[in-house]
């Protein structure tokens, strides 16, 4: 007896009782030299005109046919395409009506911690993702990382400092609250999860000085080690207020993505919004092959300081994440902190990167695809958020299992 | 800003070198060495050499096989870790 495909029930358009899509396509044959164009313009009207079908609804340039049918008729036909090894789906033809209502209930527009999570971790949906970023290495190259904090304990850290006279250890607090945020815990026990990549491994990279500064040199050594190490994230809150593309960063990006990496880095907090002045995309976050995150406030604004785009190849602001009043981990007896900047929103972007690497296998130019076009649309300029507010991978389609 | 007079000054590098000559990093790190540039570090999966030397060096390694561009390095500063800003 044929069971049409389930999902297609579930959706809200309605089936027509007899009537069927036939796709003579299936992902898993893509490479199958069986489905050319030859077989859909030749073989398929033969086999729908002997199981009694016509053609006259059958599109070649596609692969899909439309036919009325009796169910025992579909049961034989899907037979005979067994037996011909040709991959062919039935699904009923839908009615389908002029968009009105969207389904799904409205998603927040404004976000507040709770005893659970952070705000941040709610609006990127990562605090209810399955996804953690298992199997994904998130590099945070910045002023390293609070090695002996007790949620990290049981977590696995690779650091290493580019600072000459400096070991690994976080002597500022940067570094370890852009650690919590992308790969920090999503539960701690006695205060809120603030972590969106809490499974991935962290490659922790010392490039600033305790004092916060640093050069090319141990940024650009930094990104180097992150690639020989094959990590697929590296995030860099970090950036100077010049407009200029610095030329290192061209090439680094561009050969990150080559080796299946995706640099991320702040937009810059050189705007003063209420003041008139919207700032401009620092480097290297306006290098081309680098993706620049703006950041919002829990109001899901553009916040006073986010910067906005810069004219000219690779200024733009790619995608926007949590900015402003960000809880995370520091350094020490303090061992918690709020703060807020393009920094804080960088490495909220740097985990959902690790989430959708992890859910999708997409790594580099396809991941930086994927982020993008996950993005929930605000509506703000794309000069000041890019796609939005990064996502956290949807829970995978109910296949009817 | 570097003090004294443009000779003197020590100034670092970033070369990065042409795609086509990553893989024969060797070689173009020693020409830079013949050139003068005194190499700090070589970056081979990134394709870049770090070194320092005088000002008119810049001119002399840019002409160099291999090199795709010298740029100045620059520095990137945090504000203080009081600041609720970053």
């Amino acid at each position: 007896m044929f069971t049409p495909e389930v999902p297609f029930l579930r959706s809200g358009a309605t089936a027509i009782p007899g009537r069927y899509v036939l796709v003579f396509d299936s992902p898993e044959h893509l490479d199958s030299p069986s489905m050319g164009m030859r077989t859909l313009t030749e073989d398929v009207p033969q086999i729908l005109e002997s199981q009694g079908y016509g053609v006259t609804e059958y599109f070649p340039r596609l692969g899909i046919a439309v036919v009325s049918s009796e169910n025992d008729q579909l049961d034989e036909f899907q037979a005979r395409c067994a037996s011909e090894r040709m991959p062919a789906r039935v699904v009923p033809e839908m009615v389908y009506y002029a968009l009105a209502d969207q389904p799904g209930a409205p998603l927040p527009t404004a976000y507040e911690d709770t005893d659970k999570f952070t705000w941040g971790l709610q609006a990127v949906r990562a605090a209810d993702s399955k996804y953690t970023g298992a199997g994904i290495k998130v590099a945070v190259l910045d002023t390293g990382f609070d090695l002996a904090h007790p949620d990290f304990a049981e977590r696995t850290v690779v650091s290493k400092s580019f600072v000459d006279g400096e070991d690994a250890q976080d002597g500022h607090g940067h570094g370890t609250h852009c650690i919590g945020t992308s790969c920090g815990p999503r539960a701690v026990a006695d205060g809120r999860g603030y972590g969106v990549a809490s499974g991935a491994e962290i490659y922790a990279g010392k490039v600033l000085g305790s004092n916060g500064s640093g050069s090319d040199a141990t940024i650009l050594a930094g990104i180097d080690w992150a690639l020989e190490n094959e990590c697929q994230v590296i995030s860099m809150s970090l950036g100077a207020d010049v407009q200029q593309v610095h030329p290192p960063y061209v090439t680094a990006g561009r050969r990150a993505l080559e080796l299946g990496s995706l640099i991320i880095a702040a937009a810059g907090n050189n705007a003063q919004r209420s003041q008139g002045n919207p700032g401009f995309v620092g480097a290297p976050a306006n290098s081309p092959y680098i993706m620049a995150v703006g950041a919002l406030d829990h109001t899901l604004n553009i916040a006073d300081f986010s910067a906005r785009t810069l004219p000219g190849r690779g200024g733009q602001v790619d995608t926007s994440g949590p900015g402003v009043n960000i809880y995370s981990s520091w350094p020490g007896a303090e061992r918690y902190n709020t703060i807020s900047g393009t920094s804080m929103a960088t490495p909220h972007v740097a985990g959902i990167a690790a989430l959708l690497a992890e859910a999708t296998g997409f790594r580099a130019r396809e991941l930086w695809a994927e982020l993008v076009q996950e993005g929930r649309r605000l509506e703000l300029f794309s000069v000041d958020v890019g796609s939005g507010l990064t996502q956290a991978p949807p829970p995978a389609e109910n296949t009817g299992a | 800003m570097n003090q004294g007079s443009p000779d003197s000054v020590s100034h670092t590098y970033i070369v990065t070198v042409t795609s086509t000559y990553t893989a024969q990093m060797e070689q173009v790190v020693s020409s830079l060495e013949s050139s003068g540039l005194r190499v700090n570090k070589v970056l081979n999966t990134l394709g870049q050499v770090i070194g320092h030397g005088n000002e008119q060096l810049r001119g002399q390694l840019e002409q160099i096989e291999g090199v795709q561009s010298v740029d100045e390095d620059k520095v990137y500063r945090l504000p203080s870790p009081k600041d609720p800003l970053q």
